[in-house]
């Protein structure tokens, strides 16, 4: 609780500074803008809780977010939470890190702090995470590992046309636990996109360093024991949005493989600010403790009471080896969700 | 009754839809005027609330353009906000706005007699082919027409 107040006291003193840059770069007459939001996050119904596969984000989360510029082409972007960020973002530090974009013509960028995972991509359209994404994985004897959403590190991005580069490297623990490991490992992560219109395509790899107890008796385990490989597409025509990704995760000689297929469609004609959507993940674990085959299908009717104010209702049928206490049979999901 | 049982949650759930919409809008609707000369040009966010608050701009600047009015221009951004949410923030990108451009694009076709329907989605196929930028927002024609609104009421 006082490591997440002086995060946040840490973060708005930092935003304290920027009012003269900000004023510098709008337009003249334009209004001041905000530099912070939030939502607030109810779920109710089943796929609440720790355990099990591709969580919603437990009965309440928060989420608070600023972002401003602190000097010409230098911003800071933070975000503290409560609860689950759609799976395993716990309470506490989500990222905050310091973004320099090298000139304005150029998509040139590096950032240092908590920053994202540049693998594939993050959220789901559904209330629920995919399987892949949320599933922990052990590694050895003592070791997790988990594709997570941010960590400590330092990344680099160039975008150039239709091309764009991220590299990162990482600390392999969490940004929640707001702290970098000596001892532990770290993640050297790469993701090379081609963004055209509406369609985007990506290749993504991650190479485990780990650290003093790595997996052992592998090729593997001399570079770390961990490695990923990853695809991700998305398409978008009009109101219609398909997307997917798929990957491989090698840990210690075991291969674990998943992927989804996603669907959105704005279905306004019928009724204003109603969305249909539709997702159909699969998940093939062999490194975890669970070992087995899970398949989920997903439709859920998202609908915007207001421009802030939103209403999900989702249907899940789980598909497994073994049923597990929060993964298996039928499952309704409703989502409410209010920004500030 | 225990919180973790799903009848309280749903029981939860309800109450809170009610105490949301009573709640007044942060990213509100268009009741006052903005003048298309107060968007900015270009806005970048990573952060929804702030997303919508530029959104909720540029339908109060339309909703002063000729052809278009407070109730027509209420949420016809919204299916661009939905697709910015799902498909772009959800990539860890920032979204980036051209406001000024969008509120331009919905005066001019509603000008033409085009449907509410149809300008949001064409909101949506201008975003996902960058289009925003490359339109010439002339700001004295802009004037003009803001002005022949004001005579026209």
């Amino acid at each position: 609780m006082i490591r997440c107040l002086v995060i946040l006291s840490a973060v708005f003193a930092i935003a304290g500074a920027p009012a003269a840059a900000i004023a510098g770069t709008q337009d003249e007459g334009s209004p001041s803008p905000s530099i912070w939001g939030g939502e607030v996050r109810l779920h109710a119904g089943s796929l609440n809780g720790a355990e099990g596969l591709g969580r919603t984000g437990g009965l309440f989360e928060t989420r608070v977010s600023l972002e401003t510029a602190l000097a010409a082409g230098l911003s800071v972007y933070g975000e503290i939470g409560s609860g689950f960020e759609q799976g395993p973002d716990e309470s506490g530090l989500h990222q905050l890190y310091l973004n320099y974009q090298f000139t304005e013509q150029r998509d040139v960028t590096v950032r240092a702090g908590w920053i994202p995972l540049p693998f594939g991509r993050w959220n789901a359209m559904t209330l629920s995470r995919p399987l892949i994404k949320d599933q922990e994985f052990r590694v050895g004897s003592s070791q997790e590992f988990i594709l997570r959403r941010a960590s400590a590190g330092l990344s680099f991005h160039a975008g150039s046309g239709h091309l764009e580069t991220d590299l990162a490297v990482l600390d392999q623990s969490r940004a929640e636990e707001f702290r970098i490991e000596r001892e532990g490992g770290a993640d050297a992560v790469g993701r090379f996109g081609f963004r055209s219109g509406g369609f985007s395509a990506g290749v993504s790899l991650l190479q485990g360093l780990r650290g003093g107890d790595a997996p052992s008796g592998t090729p593997g385990a001399q570079l770390g024991g961990v490695r990923a490989r990853g695809i991700d597409l998305q398409w978008s025509r009009g109101l219609l949005s398909l997307g997917g990704e798929a990957l491989v995760l090698d840990i210690d000689e075991h291969r674990n493989a998943g992927y989804y297929v996603q669907g959105a469609l704005d279905i306004s004609r019928l009724v204003r600010g109603l969305r249909l959507i539709v997702r159909h993940d699969f998940l093939d674990e062999t490194a975890g403790e669970l070992g087995g085959r899970f398949r989920r299908e997903t439709i859920g009717l998202r609908q915007a009471l207001r421009r802030d104010l939103d209403v999900e209702l989702e249907f899940n049928r789980d598909h497994g080896d073994r049923n597990l206490p929060a993964f298996g049979g039928s499952h309704f999901v409703f989502g409410l969700r209010y920004r500030f | 009754m225990n919180i973790g049982s799903h009848k309280a949650q749903w029981l939860l759930a309800a109450l809170l839809i009610q105490v949301a919409l009573a709640v007044p809008m942060s990213a509100s609707a268009p009741v006052e005027s903005l003048k298309l000369s107060e968007l900015p040009e270009r806005f970048e966010t990573r952060i929804p609330a702030l997303l919508e608050e530029q959104l909720a701009d540029v339908e109060r600047a339309a909703a002063a353009l000729p052809g278009m009015d407070r109730k027509r221009a209420y949420l016809i951004t919204l299916p661009l906000q939905n697709y910015i949410e799902d498909v772009v923030l959800s990539a860890n990108r920032p979204a980036a706005l051209h406001p000024r451009a969008m509120a331009w694009v919905i005066g001019t076709e509603a000008a033409r007699g085009t449907r509410e329907r149809e300008i949001s989605r064409l909101l949506v196929t201008y975003y996902q082919k960058d289009l925003f930028k490359t339109f010439d927002v002339n700001r004295s024609n802009v004037a003009a027409t803001e002005a022949s609104k004001g005579g026209d009421r």
